[in-house]
């Protein structure tokens, strides 16, 4: 029922997906969201742990992919300097905003770290404005609200979270790629991966528990992952690659010791749960419906229900 | 506006004379008819057009202040300020806001016609920018210009009230309590489409 093609005359009848934002150019903004919300944790959490090379990470991939997506999903791109002037109503103002603020702030912190001139105050700053970054794209999902199970206070909670442990554990996967044992605040890399991807397994599995709860006993969200015509995406890239693989990696390499566990192990861990979050994101998007329209219960007389 | 459902024959005029009106392409509708079969009831047919409501969400999440409402509660989109975003689209709890895309030719392959090109000078819909309904605002403002009152007056009413052969659209000032419209909604019982919504629509459904 929900993922045929809505035909005119059954328009808003039943429950109906939304395409604005996921189907066409509306991909670009599920690109872009992700890449934003990815790049500013990747700035945040780099900026924490002292990492030079993944704060400009995280700054190229917000201002390259992240507001290039943005850009190229407009309809009127090179109107856009116009989509700042309602920040007090429209998350897409305020969006535009706090990202340019955060690109703005955030070079000027690259450029004197580069050139080794200290500005603390610069780089709480630049932070902050990452928080907010990654903030921004989970409100404007949670902001639309004819769309029940995106307009809930833990979504921007739990999003807000994936995407920094998701960048936590791009971070590390890359210190172990370069075979660097300890990091900042004697952080051992391979033991906090284990503890990473074990709090991403979390994540994903605290959505889908949400998502039973805010749907009450339609669950077409859900049920449309897992068994509709996202299932197909779900189950191999979201479930098993995203949850159930790297669970069993964790558990391997516990139960082996964290020093002996080969890095590849963890490595595909957390390969697998990078291709998962943008998917799990896309599966979210892909899945958001507007109630029906009318006070009379419609009889689904093609036996769909 | 007040649509008595109980008058409405679904003959979809309302919807061709939006068209003509406003020279749609054939994949726009700014006015449509549901119909369809509903538990205890035989059969059900909505007109549906957007609300206008009175605290429409559509013109908070627009960020460049391309979706506005005027004084008289119409609710418009100025399309060159728009940039496109789709977020008054998702915002609609309605969903009667059409994306315009590259018009598709009325007689696919036979090139446009001399109406269809009229209408790219007349109305012309910038692809990529949401339109809907406007309570054919043109008329009302050049009818009020006139002298002439809206819903009372035809040349000061919108087009798909004027083609409804039952007289199942009533058109006016809900503010009015002596207007037809609000006559209409006391006698009628009015509801609203998703009161949950609240928004609170302009466009009321009665069945009296």
């Amino acid at each position: 029922m929900l993922d045929t093609k809505v035909k005119p005359y059954e328009f808003m009848i039943f429950p109906t997906v939304q395409k604005a934002w996921i189907e066409g150019k509306g991909r670009l903004l599920w690109l872009g969201l992700f890449f934003v919300e990815f790049g500013a944790s990747l700035f945040l959490v780099s900026s924490i742990f002292h990492c030079r090379w993944g704060e400009t990470a995280g700054w190229l991939i917000t201002s390259i992919l992240g507001v290039g997506c943005h850009f190229l999903f407009l309809g009127h791109p090179f109107r856009l300097y116009r989509a700042i002037r309602k920040p007090g109503s429209a998350w897409i103002s305020r969006g535009l905003i706090i990202i340019s603020l955060f690109q703005l702030f955030g070079f000027f912190h690259l450029l004197l770290s580069y050139f080794s001139i200290p500005a603390p105050w610069l780089m709480i700053v630049a932070n902050i404005l990452a928080a907010a970054t990654v903030a921004y794209g989970a409100y404007e999902l949670a902001d639309v609200k004819p769309i029940s199970v995106w307009h809930c206070s833990f979504l921007p909670i739990q999003m807000f979270a994936r995407s920094f442990f998701l960048a936590f554990a791009v971070m590390l996967g890359i210190y172990l790629l370069l075979d660097v044992g300890t990091i900042a605040y004697e952080v051992n890399v391979k033991k906090w991966v284990d503890i990473v991807l074990l709090v991403n397994v979390f994540l994903f599995s605290m959505y889908l528990i949400s998502l039973l709860f805010e749907e009450g006993k339609n669950r077409l969200a859900l049920g449309m992952m897992w068994g509709g015509s996202l299932k197909g995406i779900f189950w191999p890239w979201v479930a098993v690659g995203g949850m159930i693989i790297p669970l069993f990696l964790v558990i391997y390499s516990l139960s082996i010791g964290v020093a002996t566990t080969p890095a590849g192990v963890l490595l595909i861990a957390v390969i697998l749960q990078c291709i998962a979050d943008p998917l799990l994101r896309y599966c979210m998007m892909r899945s958001g419906y507007y109630g029906g329209l009318f006070p009379s219960k419609p009889v689904d007389f093609r036996g769909a229900s | 506006m007040v649509i008595n459902l109980t008058r409405c024959v679904g003959c979809y005029g309302c919807v061709i004379a939006c068209k003509t009106e406003h020279f749609l392409p054939p994949d726009v509708a700014w006015n449509r008819v549901m119909v369809f079969e509903a538990e205890e009831l035989n059969k059900q047919i909505y007109p549906i057009l957007c609300n206008h409501c009175r605290e429409p969400q559509c013109v908070d999440v627009c960020p460049t202040g391309a979706t506005q409402q005027r004084e008289d509660g119409v609710v418009w989109i100025d399309a060159d300020i728009c940039i496109g975003c789709k977020s008054c689209v998702m915002a609609c709890p309605y969903q009667v806001r059409v994306v315009n895309e590259a018009p598709n030719e009325y007689f696919p392959g036979q090139g446009l016609t001399p109406y269809e090109e009229m209408r790219g000078k007349l109305y012309p819909l910038q692809e990529g920018t949401p339109s809907k309904c406007n309570f054919c605002m043109e008329r009302l403002d050049e009818g009020m210009t006139r002298g002439l009152k809206p819903g009372v007056d035809r040349e000061a009413s919108p087009a798909c009230v004027n083609m409804c052969p039952a007289s199942a659209r009533i058109f006016g000032d809900l503010d009015d309590p002596l207007s037809e419209v609000c006559a209409a909604l006391k006698t009628g019982k009015g509801y609203q489409l998703k009161p949950e919504a609240e928004t609170d629509p302009c466009v009321y459904y009665v069945t009296k």
